[in-house]
């Protein structure tokens, strides 16, 4: 007899399935962020950055994400189909890196309009998170970050560091917290203080006594 | 760390981080996290005070069937409770 397909193999297969509207959705939501922060980016400073990345979340880390919300994380052999990967919230992530602070309130104001209707998920004042929909009829939901570039790049050290390699390495992140924490406060307060810094001159040079 | 996570660290539970429970193998009981964080600490004394009579693994909350079975599996393995 054969054997029954494991509640895995289904979600892969779903996967498959759904990769070509992921990708039409990724193109879609980035174009259209790209486009609207198109003038902001435009009027950037040298030293300022606006950058938007896409991404889909891979076959097995979405497979992976949606066991951590299973009980217990198994999945139920029994019930396979209360299982589907059009429940995560991240399916397709775009995630715009600002630099400094100032740029990135700019482009959550450019940006919220269009996702107003969406779920917030923030870690204030580090990312801004917003899921829903691009188009009220699409199979798959979006994640739209906005965060600070400085931040955004150690995380994505961080991340691949930490979870890629193995999945056992998981048990390190939550030991390794007060470490991140304190990383992040020092670029939270390098930004901060750039910012002053960059008021500061622009200020100053426009004092006509300035020599 | 705070005080639930403190009366199971005395009791000798191990938080598994894969299926984020807390486990005891000498007791053979298992605390879903999300369990713990949604009762009191007086709730969890008694837990874990109480003895476990089944004969099996015992788990707060119950599981489904297949989930029940694949997690004995991994325990038995030993490799969830060491983890």
């Amino acid at each position: 007899m054969a054997e029954r397909r494991t509640v895995e193999d289904r979600l892969r297969s779903e996967y498959a399935a759904l990769l070509p509207v992921m990708h039409r959705t990724r193109t879609e939501v980035e174009t259209e962020v790209q486009h609207m922060l198109l003038r902001a980016t435009l009027n950037l400073h040298q030293y300022e950055r606006i950058v938007v990345r896409a991404r889909l979340k891979d076959c097995e880390s979405a497979i992976d994400a949606l066991g951590r919300r299973a009980k217990f994380g198994f999945f139920d052999a029994d019930h396979p189909e209360q299982y589907s990967l059009t429940s995560l919230p991240d399916l397709v992530g775009v995630r715009v890196l600002t630099f400094p602070q100032r740029r990135l309130e700019e482009v959550r104001e450019t940006l919220l309009p269009r996702i107003a209707g969406w779920v917030a998920d923030h870690i204030e004042p580090i990312v801004f998170k917003y899921t829903g929909r691009w188009n009220p009829g699409d199979l798959v939901r979006s994640e739209i970050q906005i965060l600070s570039l400085l931040i955004g790049l150690f995380w994505e050290a961080e991340h691949s560091a930490i979870y890629k390699p193995s999945p056992d390495l998981r048990g390190v992140a939550p030991r390794m917290k007060d470490r991140s924490s304190a990383v992040i406060a020092a670029l939270q307060e390098f930004e901060s203080e750039f910012g002053r810094l960059i008021e500061e001159e622009a200020t100053n040079s426009q004092d006509p006594d300035r020599p | 760390m705070n005080t639930k996570e403190s009366l199971l660290k005395e009791a000798g539970y191990w938080y598994n981080f894969h299926r984020m429970s807390y486990i005891n193998r000498r007791a053979k009981k298992v605390f879903a996290e999300e369990t713990v964080e949604d009762n009191t600490e007086e709730w969890l004394a008694e837990r874990i005070a109480e003895p476990n009579t089944t004969g099996d693994w015992q788990f707060y909350d119950e599981p489904a069937v297949a989930v029940r079975r694949a997690f004995v599996a991994e325990l038995e393995n030993g490799r969830a409770a060491h983890r």
